[in-house]
């Protein structure tokens, strides 16, 4: 039986209510659970999963509770949902025996040193309390997305009068002084700092730079509509000032989406004031040529590749010229045997990363669909139904309504994983897996499992890339090794897995 | 209104109330001494109520009065004279009194009487019967109207003759200073009172022996004194009651000057909005609860000893009483928190009660209902559950948080008012 | 504290939402006090109209 209970008033974030339900659902008997706020969005959800909800007098700030429980005393397991809600039984007792203020002037009583303020709360909620942070002299990180453009400008435009930076909305990943904000990679530290518009294209310019034993010193994160006209670059072009002023850093680089026409000049003519040398990758530009400090480059290995080249003083054309090779290399390594099915399916978490191998794999294979394809006309009707070469990412807002991001928690994805290798005209699947801090603790446990439990005669060739380094909490090796355990071919980074994952299939049909 | 108005305001507001000097002075009768007590009167907890929406416990309690009083000589025809329509039903507030639980004051009760030395304001509040079936927990069984007979004829006149010697002597008993030694000594003066009884008696026992040494009944009435760990609890409320009422009004502040709940709603009052209730309906306490009772027997909360909390005790100075919260179900990090939690809420800190726990920081004083609607954290309170029904006394103890809709209406008004 | 102290001094941090994300700074050893946040009470219309007369908005 389907019950509802509603619980007025009773504000929590999205990350716990679903280890909530997660820690629900272990108990036998329950068949769902589903803990939500009670916003439009998730009222729809709800009833789609066939609980009743009535909605005079709910409002979005208001808790539901959804228990599908077969047999006897239904009510016991409310009561466990709401014990689990006060006691979380995934979190350590000491630290939830402190005392958590409930406002940022009780934090700043407790921490009044504080000089960030990082922001995860919902949109409707973020950009006040983002503006009451930097009335209290708060630099901001705001993690939230769904925060209006005005509100991002009436926020950017104060932090720029008042010598703070706002960094994002949506801004997932930061570096500052080494220390990683958000999602982020343990890296070593060094002479490098990056202003960066995205998310996973940062992690993986920092993770190939620290392949590489480059260090970052600092990675300002920018959100990705800074660099439109509305908001004009204020954290982009704030960040390169910083950058360029800091006697430890000697090469910058700004990674992101192609900026508005007048944002990038001034972003070009900041870098070349810099009197240091730039690397500049904007995803989706135009390949360039480089012109006195500044460099560019179209992905995110090479990046790195001509970050490191300039570092040594070398022959920045050299070392991309010796990447290509490599690249061919792996080309090379793509037969593997039997191909069985016609189709590449990407399955992403990190939507740079996501976008960059479908770059990389047009020009071996297309046409390549997806829910975030590089051409409008590739959008699949509906991204649980893939046809064709399809790219999906699944950090994309369609699946993360009432769904934790398949960074923090792979089983959808995993979910999928298994669907798509049972379709027998699917011949190689491809994956990232991201590590760092914020990602789940094991995140190709989910994914191993679902391989494993695949049906299918000749199984999907499984190229993958784990975007991470050594240092990271989820142990690269031991991941690396899970997945090659159940023939995984895993490649050094998320251009070569791409490169090899197009090549096997483009072999196959040539 | 700006913020230096509001701010200001507040800080008024916060300032009398810090200033006030509650003292017992005297005790009564209720008809002799409330102002306003009519006939055939019985005044109650929290903001107002007609008798059809009176819960379990104020119904028995409405129920034991009346035959204390007379009016009735059966439960069953006590019910049906209130239902009738003959008792005129009123709160405790109305009348500068408080209860705590059904918080029931009919005309032959006796009651203390407590004056504000600076404003002369006074307030009024019963004698606390004790634990188990009493009547301010629906109680009304023989035994209950028996020990309130007693109460009348023999620990009252002995006690009023020992406060009248005490003050003769010394002066009004001054009940700010007790309250603050009881907070050094392990109390937080709602759901534990034990130092603050003990002290209170250790004050009037001399002044007693002085006035009734003569007196054989002086033994049974220092006895029971003794016997009630919440003896001081009726006065302290009253104590705060009179500190909050000689606030008054306060224009443009947002500070409360009254908390307090009837069983069936609960119910405010903010100093910048004169004397109006802003009501919703009171909490179900989600407690700690005795042997034998379950979710289903607990009434919704009730009481005016919400005033202790607003008076920056109680639940505000969990702190300050670890051991009750092992009662209550919690861990003393819990009261550590819960007094933290409040001070976020709080228009200022009490320099005359302090927490030795936290380094004799001041107590979370004069709750100020914009930081309540701005943070979304309501007060918290640190009470007894009474049972739902008529006569079954006391079920649990534990934290309440209280509920926000009162809160909400009180804000919706306060910013119409003060928008003009 | 203005950008240039934050890049000079290293984050130390207010964490306003996701508890992970303070876990994480925790373990990292950056200073840092999470805050237990609630929604306001009343709808947001109302809530700016009390903070203007609380003067909020005087900088």
């Amino acid at each position: 039986m389907k019950r509802i209970e509603v619980v007025k008033g009773e504000y929590y974030d999205s990350v716990t209510l679903m280890m909530v339900a997660k820690e629900l659902k272990k108990i036998q008997g329950v068949g769902d659970a589903a803990l939500n706020m009670a916003t439009e969005a998730n009222v729809s959800i709800m009833r789609a999963a066939g609980f009743e909800v009535e909605t005079d007098s709910l409002s979005p700030d208001d808790l539901l509770i959804g228990i599908d429980f077969e047999g006897e005393g239904i009510e016991k397991l409310f009561d466990t949902a709401r014990s689990y809600l006060a006691r979380p039984p995934w979190r350590k007792e000491e630290i939830e025996a402190e005392y958590s203020p409930v406002t940022l002037s009780g934090a700043l009583t407790v921490l009044p040193e504080s000089n960030l303020a990082l922001i995860s709360l919902p949109g409707r909620y973020a950009a006040a309390e983002a503006m009451k942070a930097l009335k209290r002299g708060l630099n901001v990180m705001l993690y939230s997305d769904n925060v209006s453009i005005e509100d991002e400008v009436e926020l950017k435009q104060f932090a720029e009068k008042n010598d703070l930076i706002v960094m994002g909305p949506d801004c997932g990943t930061a570096v500052i002084n080494g220390k990683g904000l958000g999602f982020s990679n343990v890296c070593p530290t060094g002479p490098i700092g990056i202003v960066a518009a995205s998310g996973t294209g940062l992690q993986e310019v920092m993770v190939q730079l620290s392949r590489r034993n480059l260090g970052v010193k600092h990675a300002i994160g920018t959100g990705g509509r800074d660099v439109t006209s509305s908001v004009g670059g204020i954290s982009f072009l704030r960040a390169i000032k910083e950058l360029a002023d800091d006697s430890e850093i000697s090469i910058i680089v700004a990674v992101g989406k192609p900026p508005a026409p007048e944002v990038r000049k001034k972003i070009l003519e900041s870098l070349r004031e810099a009197g240091k040398q730039s690397v500049i990758c904007f995803m989706g530009d135009a390949p360039r040529k480089d012109e006195g400090s500044l460099y560019y480059s179209t992905q995110l290995e090479e990046c790195a590749v001509v970050v490191e080249a300039l570092h040594e003083g070398g022959d920045v054309t050299l070392a991309r010229e010796k990447l290509r090779t490599e690249y061919a290399k792996v080309s090379g390594k793509s037969s593997t045997g039997e191909l069985s099915g016609r189709y590449l399916r990407g399955l992403f978490t990190g939507g740079t990363l996501c976008y960059e191998a479908q770059y990389i794999a047009q020009s071996y294979i297309n046409p390549i669909y997806g829910n975030a394809p590089l051409r409008k006309d590739l959008k699949l009707e509906n991204s649980l139904k893939p046809v064709g070469h399809s790219f999906i990412d699944y950090g994309e807002d369609e699946f993360t309504q009432g769904r934790l991001h398949p960074m923090i928690d792979p089983t959808f994805r995993a979910e999928q994983l298994k669907k798509q290798s049972e379709d027998s005209s699917v011949a190689v699947i491809l994956f990232d897996v991201v590590l760092g801090y914020g990602s789940a603790e094991n995140p190709c446990s989910d994914l191993v499992e679902a391989i494993r439990s695949v049906k299918r005669d000749i199984k999907p060739v499984y190229v993958a890339y784990v975007c991470g380094t050594d240092r990271d909490p989820q142990d690269i090796e031991k991941q690396r090794s899970l997945l090659e355990s159940v023939g995984v071919i895993v490649c050094e980074s998320n251009a070569r897995a791409a490169t090899l994952a197009a090549n096997i299939l483009s072999r196959k049909e040539r | 209104m700006t913020l230096n108005n509001i701010e200001k305001a507040n800080s008024v507001a916060f300032d009398k109330l810090l200033r006030a000097e509650p003292q017992i002075v005297d005790l009564g009768l209720a008809k002799d001494v409330i102002p306003g007590f009519g006939e055939k009167m019985i005044l109650h907890a929290g903001p107002p109520l007609t008798w059809e929406r009176m819960s379990g416990p104020i119904i028995g309690a409405v129920t034991g009065a009346i035959l204390y009083e007379g009016w009735a000589d059966t439960p069953e025809k006590a019910r049906a004279f209130a239902a009738e329509g003959n008792v005129s039903f009123d709160p405790c507030h109305h009348h500068n009194a408080v209860g705590p639980m059904a918080g029931i004051v009919s005309p032959n009760l006796p009651v203390w009487i407590i004056e504000e030395k600076n404003s002369g304001k006074k307030s009024y509040a019963t004698l606390n019967e004790g634990l188990g079936k009493v009547l301010r927990m629906g109680a009304f069984s023989d035994e209950v109207i028996e020990r309130l007979h007693w109460m009348r004829e023999v620990l009252y006149p002995v006690l009023k003759n020992g406060i009248r010697r005490y003050v003769a002597d010394n002066g009004g008993l001054n009940l700010k200073s007790l309250i603050s030694q009881s907070l050094h000594m392990g109390d937080e003066l709602h759901n534990r009172n034990r130092a603050a009884t003990s002290l209170l008696i250790r004050s009037l026992v001399p002044s007693l022996i002085d006035a009734e040494s003569d007196n054989p009944d002086l033994s049974k009435v220092v006895r029971f004194m003794a016997g009630n760990d919440h003896f001081f609890l009726n006065p302290g409320m009253a104590a705060a009651k009179v500190s909050l009422d000689s606030v008054g009004y306060v224009e443009g502040s947002s500070m409360l000057t009254v908390m307090a709940r009837n069983g069936t709603d609960f119910g405010i009052q903010v100093a910048g909005l004169k004397n109006r209730w802003f009501t919703c309906q009171a909490a179900l306490p989600d407690v700690l609860l005795f042997p034998g009772f379950t979710k289903e027997d607990v009434n919704r909360d009730i009481g005016d000893s919400a005033i202790m909390e607003t008076y920056g005790v109680g639940g505000f100075a969990l702190a300050a009483a670890p051991a009750i919260v092992q009662f209550v179900g919690g861990t003393p990090q819990d009261a550590l928190n819960y007094t933290k939690e409040m001070y976020e809420i709080c228009v200022g800190e009490n320099k005359h009660f302090t927490i030795p726990s936290l380094n004799f920081r001041g107590t979370p004083t004069g709750i100020d209902l914009i930081k309540v609607v701005e943070t979304g954290i309501t007060p918290i309170l640190d009470t007894g559950a009474a049972h739902r029904e008529a006569g079954k006394g006391q079920v649990g103890a534990g934290i309440v948080r209280m509920p926000s809709e009162a809160f909400v209406k009180a804000a919706e008004a306060f910013v119409e008012e003060y928008s003009k | 504290m203005s950008f240039k102290e934050l890049l000079e001094d290293g984050p130390r941090v207010v964490n306003i939402g996701m508890d992970r994300f303070y876990l994480d700074l925790l373990d990292q050893e950056v200073p840092a006090v999470k805050v237990n946040w609630k929604p306001p009470l009343v709808k947001s219309s109302l809530m700016e109209k009390l903070k203007r007369l609380r003067g909020d908005d005087i900088e």
